[in-house]
């Protein structure tokens, strides 16, 4: 009987040891079950990015400059080809396909890390060829897998590179400082240009989708999606695809800028430097681009400091006319030299002098002992002050980013101040240096009777809300005013008038039939190499007469700012390049821009 | 054996392992529905199953009392193909399966000899006809426990090893082992107190022994046994108290890992708890009606390790929710408990002692393997009766199944002469 009672306690504790595990089966599961229902989710769900498409960046007239395509990136997915020999077989016939050796790829495949589907990243943004050629023997390629993410594509390659800019995966530095804006790792940012500054409005919003990974951080399956991407605004440019085009094209293989600008609103029209630089292939050239002699990632529009040369003299004028140095009956004998004291000898650009001349003759045919003289009464603290109402020696304010600007020479640039300093800045040298958008601010200053606009390359942002989309123009900036008489800008008009209309004007080759303009030639000293040549003018104008001063109902549509780095006389080398531009927007397209 | 015999079979313990093995197979399938690499386990199993049946028909058709008298020669058999397994090539690290020369088929000793253990110990428990006593009464059955028990260990194997003391405990109380005897062979644990120097910790080792050693006393406990006692318990709190503190810097760093997991549930990294935790929050997250076959992401994401083998149950209560656990809880105790009602009315002590045995072997693996599970236990790795995968394991469990009805069977028939 004994026996019985042990085997009836034994089974009495097995049993209460069982009621014990249904008691913790059942608190895990309804008293602490949320818990870990909870702690589950959290095992499995992690929020994956879902990248947007980036806004494009369009032309006045809706040509695309920059848009979002897809790049094809290729993955390696082993799960997919496990087999050695079939893997050595595979990269035999990629590298066939890519022209990358098959050591480079194995090497690609071992370096790399598997993302969340357990692939490895082996080439990104594959050439279209390559794409094709991937699909179409996909069947010999089984480990190789195709995925296509938004990439930036610049549709003109190199057109107008420097006023779009690049993009780029954010660097940890910025990233840092715009963790707050929603960037992060792996993000791209527009790092120059146009897809700097407007940046915000091109970025659109990545999207949030929520994904199932398991115990290997491999992706499952995608269970929502929290928001989706927003695609990014489009920009519209005051630039016309055309117009840069033919400012490249006249430019050449020569180095310079030239500006169009529009100067009843400081709306850019086009803004080309040479040389420039591919922006597609940016990422792989960079290295060597940074090297070039040339310094083709310079902006030099904006970015590239010169000296004005007799262009300055324009302004100049202003100041001589309005703080009464000289009126419209001076005259100053040109003999071909100014000397100042005895052996100080500035020679005019003329070597037999010109002889009488008055304010417009020296204009006209650039005389520079008339400014030596002149500008030396002047004094540099009224020339800069006339300087710096034209905005010389400060920034224009333009909507691209990393302006220069070098301040305009005076007794607080350099001490001590010689007189021998005024007499070279009277026309233009020494220490004076402007980019040629600063000239181009002022020359629009001139054109539209006093107005200073800061320049504007883009025109507007692209609104599309709930499948409506409308346009919201930038509106045009004012940033100063230029205050002289009637008589002045008379004078002045007159000037550069007859540098382009008279016989003897030295901007005579710039001549077109039925398009009056006014310019005025410059060539920048800069020995021993070669002069830099300048030519800016505008139109169309009517001829000036009398004292009215500038015709503020009939505001010249165009400014073209023309520089040719080391071109020898602006007269000779720069005008008839300019003409050649003009003769091109007055025959196609001008309607489209006016 | 004719159809009257048939007709003695105990069904209900025999549809209840039908039951209970078809359960672990469809949760086997469910467990490894989107796994690859693990298709076609639950055919297997099937298989196994379809062998096991196959061996409890063989049982039935055998006398358990042949079995009982020739099993010294069983446990030898046994112990030496535990050697062998030495002497075969590991796997996983671990020398627990022979491979059988020239066919894909391995087992696992260590499995068998379970039952080897069972019959012999019941064989030689039987002779003291209720009555364990002396140094020897308790000494023997010990031995045949250990011993095995050990080399399990040493393969090494954890689990397998632990279950032994269970079986052997159990059978030996049974047997009529004085409750006297159960507080000597625990009492050497107190030692365990040597880890302190407070002379507070030494005093309430010191009561605590001088009062379980008076109490043998009292229940006439034969010298030897009281000398052995006492020296052991000596020398395990000296033992302690010299080499103690240092003793944990010699722990393997996964056992230092796993005994620092349970002090700390809540601690977690890839190799302290992760295993625990992981199985907890599949249990939990399962609720009262659980995923659904195939469902459930802590087992089909992988964040479950050993879905089927150490942590099936984890799946089970996924998947199916408290419901289906409960009712394989159900089911196995109501197998347990019949197993040993039969026990009880058999006339026959040693055929009593295999149920008992076969039932302790039983709820072991169950508890064990369920506490773990649920973070009750630490991890040790054993599986699951009737549900785990395993051949060996699946083919030993269903045996043990087949001597208990074999027993049952001929105890109905008028049972057979001690």
């Amino acid at each position: 009987m004994e026996t019985v009672y042990r085997i009836r306690r034994v089974g009495i504790g097995i049993c209460l040891v069982v009621s014990v595990l249904v008691f913790r089966l059942w608190s895990l599961q309804f008293l602490e079950g949320e818990q870990y229902v909870r702690q589950s989710i959290a095992n499995y769900e992690e929020s994956v990015k879902i990248p947007s498409m980036r806004g494009r960046i369009l032309d006045r007239n809706f040509n695309v400059l920059a848009e979002d395509r897809p790049d094809y990136n290729l993955f390696f997915d082993k799960s997919l080809c496990p087999d050695k020999e079939q893997q050595d077989a595979l990269l035999v016939t990629l590298s066939e396909i890519t022209g990358y050796s098959e050591g480079f790829l194995r090497s690609k495949i071992s370096a790399s890390i598997p993302d969340l589907k357990g692939r490895r990243l082996l080439l990104q943004a594959v050439p279209f060829h390559t794409m094709v050629a991937v699909s179409e023997r996909a069947l010999e390629l089984p480990g190789i897998v195709m995925e296509s993410v938004p990439g930036r594509h610049w549709l003109h390659d190199d057109l107008a590179a420097h006023v779009l800019g690049y993009v780029s995966e954010i660097d940890s530095e910025r990233l840092k400082q715009l963790q707050d804006q929603g960037y992060r790792m792996g993000d791209r940012i527009g790092r120059s240009g146009i897809e700097y500054s407007y940046e915000s409005w091109l970025r659109g919003r990545d999207g949030q989708q929520i994904v199932q990974l398991d115990s290997f951080r491999r992706l499952r399956e995608v269970l929502r999606v929290e928001s989706p991407a927003e695609r990014g605004s489009d920009i519209i440019l005051n630039l016309d695809l055309r117009l840069q085009r033919k400012a490249e094209e006249v430019l050449g293989a020569s180095v310079g800028v030239l500006i169009a600008m529009d100067p009843r609103n400081g709306a850019v029209l086009c803004m080309a430097g040479s040389p420039r630089y591919n922006l597609n292939t940016y990422r792989r050239d960079a290295g060597r681009l940074s090297n070039d002699a040339s310094h083709p990632l310079t902006h030099r529009a904006m970015a590239g400091l010169y000296p004005p040369g007799s262009v300055f003299k324009i302004f100049e004028s202003f100041g001589l006319l309005e703080e009464g140095i000289i009126n419209r009956d001076s005259r100053v004998f040109c003999p071909g030299y100014f000397s100042l004291g005895q052996n100080q000898i500035w020679r005019c650009w003329r070597k037999y002098g010109h002889g009488n001349v008055g304010i417009v003759d020296a204009l006209r045919i650039s005389c520079d002992v008339f400014f030596y003289k002149s500008g030396k009464e002047l004094g540099i603290t009224k020339m800069a002050r006339w300087a710096e109402n034209f905005h010389l020696g400060m920034k224009t304010g333009i909507d691209i980013p990393y302006e220069k600007w070098a301040p305009f020479p005076s007794k607080l640039t350099k001490r001590p101040w010689y007189a021998g300093y005024t007499i070279n800045t009277a026309i233009g040298q020494g220490d004076v240096l402007v980019t040629p958008m600063q000239l181009a601010v002022a020359v629009s200053a001139i054109a539209n009777g006093g107005t200073i606009y800061a320049p504007r390359v883009a025109a507007g942002v692209v609104h599309s809300t709930s499948g409506e989309t409308w346009i919201e123009p930038f509106p045009p900036k004012v940033t100063g005013t230029i205050k002289a008489s009637p008589k002045t800008w008379d004078l002045v008009r007159r000037g550069m008038w007859e540098v382009v209309n008279a016989d003897n004007g030295t901007g005579r080759r710039c001549q077109i039939v039925g398009f009056p303009m006014m310019g005025k030639t410059g060539t920048a000293e800069k020995p021993p190499l070669e002069p830099h040549a300048w030519y800016v003018c505008f139109g169309p104008v009517s001829p000036p007469v009398g004292d009215a001063g500038p015709d503020k109902d009939n505001i010249p549509e165009i400014v073209v700012v023309f520089l040719l780095e080391h071109g020898g006389h602006g007269g000779e080398s720069a005008s008839p390049v300019v003409k050649d531009f003009l003769e091109f927007y007055l025959n196609g397209g001008r309607e489209d821009i006016a | 054996m004719d159809a009257k015999t048939l007709r003695n079979v105990d069904y209900l313990l025999l549809l209840n392992v039908f039951a209970l093995t078809a359960m672990g197979v469809i949760l086997i399938a469910g467990a490894t529905c989107d796994r690859p690499d693990m298709e076609d386990l639950w055919i297997r199993q099937t298989l196994w199953i379809g062998i096991g049946l196959a061996g409890i028909l063989c049982c039935l058709l055998i006398r358990v009392e042949w079995l009982l008298k020739s099993s010294w020669f069983l446990y030898i058999v046994g112990l030496g193909l535990l050697v062998a397994a030495f002497y075969t090539r590991p796997i996983k690290g671990a020398h627990s399966w022979i491979l059988v020369p020239g066919l894909p088929l391995r087992f696992q000793p260590s499995e068998f000899m379970k039952l080897f253990v069972i019959l012999f110990l019941a064989h030689r428990l039987a002779r003291h006809g209720g009555e364990v006593k002396g140094f020897w009464g308790l000494f023997e059955p010990l031995l045949i426990g250990a011993i095995p028990a050990v080399m399990t260990l040493a393969q090494p194997d954890l689990g397998t090893a632990m279950i032994y003391a269970p079986i052997t405990l159990i059978m030996m109380y049974i047997a009529g082992l004085d409750p006297a005897y159960f507080l000597l062979l625990f009492s050497p644990f107190l030692g365990f107190l040597g880890m302190s120097s407070g002379l507070f910790h030494f005093l309430i080792w010191l009561v605590v022994l001088c009062a379980i050693l008076a109490h043998a006393l009292y229940r006439e406990v034969t010298l030897p046994v009281f000398v052995t006692f006492g020296v052991l318990n000596l020398g395990t709190y000296v033992g302690v108290r010299v080499f103690g503190p240092g003793i944990w810097e010699q722990f393997p760093l996964h056992w230092k890992n796993r005994i620092y997991g349970y002090m700390n549930p809540t601690f977690s990294t890839q190799d302290v708890n992760w295993n625990a935790i992981q199985s907890k929050i599949a249990v939990g997250s399962g609720g009262f009606w659980g995923h659904g076959w195939g469902q459930g992401t802590q087992s089909r994401l992988q964040f479950l390790p050993e879905v089927e083998t150490d942590f099936v149950f984890s799946v089970m209560a996924e998947q199916w929710g408290f419901l289906g656990c409960v009712i394989f809880l159900g089911l196995i105790t109501f197998l347990i408990a019949r197993g040993l009602i039969r026990a009880q009315n058999s006339r026959h002590l040693a055929g009593a002692l295999v149920i008992c045995g076969v039932m302790s072997l039983y709820a072991g693996h169950v508890i064990i393997n369920i506490g773990m599970a649920m973070g009750l236990l630490p991890i040790t790795g054993l599986p699951l009766t009737f549900v785990s995968k395993g051949g060996s394991f699946m083919l030993t469990n269903l045996l043990a199944m087949g001597l208990v009805l074999s027993l049952c069977l001929h105890e109905s028939r008028g049972g057979f002469r001690d």
